[in-house]
């Protein structure tokens, strides 16, 4: 079946594409522990119902991208990475696997907050949420 | 002689004076600034091994039920640099990973160790 490898697989495809590469906007994966010297992302997958078609294989969820960014810089940077983030994973449909494809919605950023292990950054969540069709 | 250059080379006396009661530890760092989606493993520099000695302070296992071991250590700070989760520890022939927090205040750090049995 698969159903989570695969999700993560059509997910973090957008992440080592050379696009995104050209980029170098330094992302990790949650439970990544690594020495960013700017302004990161870190994307943190939550699947959720698998009330979809064809559940035991179908997965619909969220995916969380904390944007960290000096704190004191302002709404800027956290909105134009935002909006990068947008041309990439907005209404994008991928099929990297044969195990099925991953169709996301549209984002919303959330409320900012110092972050509470380094109060240096501020963070501020981007979900969109997603459905994993399995086949 | 300045204050903390004096009290540096105390706490370096006072490790040697521990003789028996201290353990040697074996300090294994590495760098870790990136992760890799294509290999899916974060991006680390070589290994580096020191062997140092420390003072056990406590060990056991944790609250939750199964077998996994902790153990907090006393070192000086001049053997250690600041650590993070992929660093490990081999003491008493035993690897163990450094965890979260680190507590250092410049002149000993005390570092949690865990590992399973």
């Amino acid at each position: 079946m698969n159903k989570y490898t695969s999700l993560q697989e059509d997910i973090f495809s957008v992440f080592k594409s050379v696009e995104w590469l050209y980029l170098s906007i330094p992302t990790f994966p949650s439970d990544f522990t690594g020495t960013a010297t700017g302004n990161y992302l870190r994307v943190s997958i939550l699947p959720g119902d698998d009330n979809l078609v064809n559940p035991p294989r179908s997965v619909s969820g969220q995916v969380i991208i904390e944007i960290f960014v000096k704190a004191g810089s302002g709404p800027f940077i956290t909105a134009t990475m935002a909006d990068t983030l947008d041309t990439f994973l907005s209404g994008k449909y991928f099929t990297t696997t044969a195990n099925g494809s991953t169709q996301f919605g549209t984002s919303t950023l959330g409320n900012g907050r110092n972050d509470k292990d380094n109060p240096s950054l501020y963070c501020t969540p981007y979900s969109i949420p997603f459905n994993f069709y399995g086949v | 002689m300045a204050y903390r250059s004096m009290v540096q080379k105390q706490v370096r006396n006072a490790i040697r004076q521990l003789k028996d009661l201290a353990v040697e530890v074996t300090l294994i760092e590495t760098t870790t600034t990136t992760f890799n989606f294509n290999t899916k493993e974060p991006n680390s520099s070589a290994p580096v091994s020191k062997v140092v000695k420390g003072m056990i302070l406590s060990q056991g296992n944790t609250e939750t039920v199964g077998s996994n071991l902790e153990m907090e250590i006393l070192l000086s700070s001049e053997d250690i640099g600041i650590p993070d989760i992929y660093d490990k520890a081999v003491v008493q022939g035993a690897e163990w990973t450094i965890v979260p927090p680190y507590k250092d205040d410049g002149y000993l750090v005390t570092l949690k160790l865990a590992r399973g049995s």
